[in-house]
């Protein structure tokens, strides 16, 4: 008995050193969102998403607070966060999962700005859609960035306005740009 | 001729209080939360501890559905300092080896962080987001704080 827990201790401890060994984690980022209508331009900038990046498998994972988006007006914050529309006192996060197509074409040990495809999913009020993208991998004096840019049609999410100011005033399909800041890359 | 001005002028003062809401509702301020009374006071860890609790119970006692969500008056063990995006953001022990406050400072509030260097300090803000272990991340996130400004 004693043996098969110390054997399972040692397995569990492998695992974590093998599964966390090239994980990154950020918490300096940058999520911003653009809406254009004729009527009206929107931005909402959110700094307070959480995120990870394996080096080995290029597996990136953003969660973001959903409250942390921050608006010019005090009405179109609140319009985002109620139930019609983001609903995030029910679903207060978002969560992106994906990977970095051929991570292992990537030097990340050399500096330079690596252009690179991002495929993964966004769950968004609990629906789940595949997004994939053109991204950035930057490395500089040992830090790794990443930025990306890609379209979300709220329909898709379940987010739909029939009437009323921001049927008119929110487009159909937003800007989504992301920026991360890792922690330093182990040599 | 009397009447119909009576009903000119009550029509006109309805037309005024309607689009001076509309201005209002369009333009309304953010709050003030510097100024504002912290509706819970208590411990960073009290805080994070109570989420990993119950984080549903959290969520439902905490946020609100538009957005504005519960100030917050914090004491707890400063930890660390990092810059980001157009803020500093400082970090108080929460429940050790599990869930810290990350409490980012309102834009343009400045602090001395060598100052700080293991103190304990209070600070106010809004809470946006309860800490939880996240599987796929493989850790357990912050307590979050937005427009965050120190007391003493």
């Amino acid at each position: 008995m004693k043996n098969s827990s110390l054997v399972l201790m040692m397995v569990s401890i492998f695992l974590l050193a093998f599964s966390s060994g090239s994980k990154l984690q950020s918490v300096k980022s940058h999520i911003s969102f653009y809406s254009h209508t004729p009527l009206e331009d929107i931005k909402a900038d959110n700094y307070t998403a959480i995120s990870t990046f394996d080096t080995e498998s290029g597996a990136v994972i953003f969660s973001v607070p959903m409250q942390g988006f921050m608006f010019e007006k005090a009405l179109m914050q609140k319009h985002f966060n109620s139930a019609n529309f983001l609903d995030t006192k029910a679903f207060p996060k978002a969560k992106f999962k994906g990977n970095v197509v051929q991570i292992e074409k990537v030097d990340l040990k050399k500096d330079g700005v690596y252009p690179v495809t991002v495929a993964g999913e966004l769950t968004l009020k609990e629906v789940t859609k595949p997004v994939t993208t053109m991204g950035e991998l930057k490395v500089k004096a040992g830090q790794l960035s990443v930025s990306a840019k890609f379209p979300i049609t709220l329909a898709d999410y379940g987010i739909v306005f029939e009437k009323g100011k921001p049927a008119s005033n929110i487009a159909k399909t937003v800007e989504v740009e992301v920026h991360a800041s890792y922690d330093a890359l182990k040599d | 001729m009397r009447k119909r001005r009576l009903v000119f002028i009550s029509l006109l003062f309805v037309l005024i209080g309607a689009v001076a809401t509309a201005f209002y509702l369009f333009f309304q301020p953010h709050r003030d939360i510097k100024n504002a009374e912290a509706e819970y006071v208590l411990s960073s860890e009290a805080l994070v501890a109570e989420y990993l609790t119950d984080k549903a119970a959290a969520d439902l006692k905490y946020l609100d559905e538009k957005g504005e969500s519960a100030i917050v008056e914090l004491t707890g063990r400063f930890l660390s300092a990092h810059a980001n995006g157009p803020s500093t953001v400082i970090v108080l022990e929460g429940v050790a080896g599990k869930s810290d406050v990350h409490a980012h400072l309102s834009t343009g509030e400045t602090v001395d962080i060598a100052a700080l260097e293991g103190k304990q300090l209070r600070l106010k803000g809004v809470l946006i987001s309860g800490p939880e272990f996240d599987a796929d991340l493989e850790l357990y996130t912050p307590l979050i704080l937005r427009e965050s400004s120190i007391i003493n």
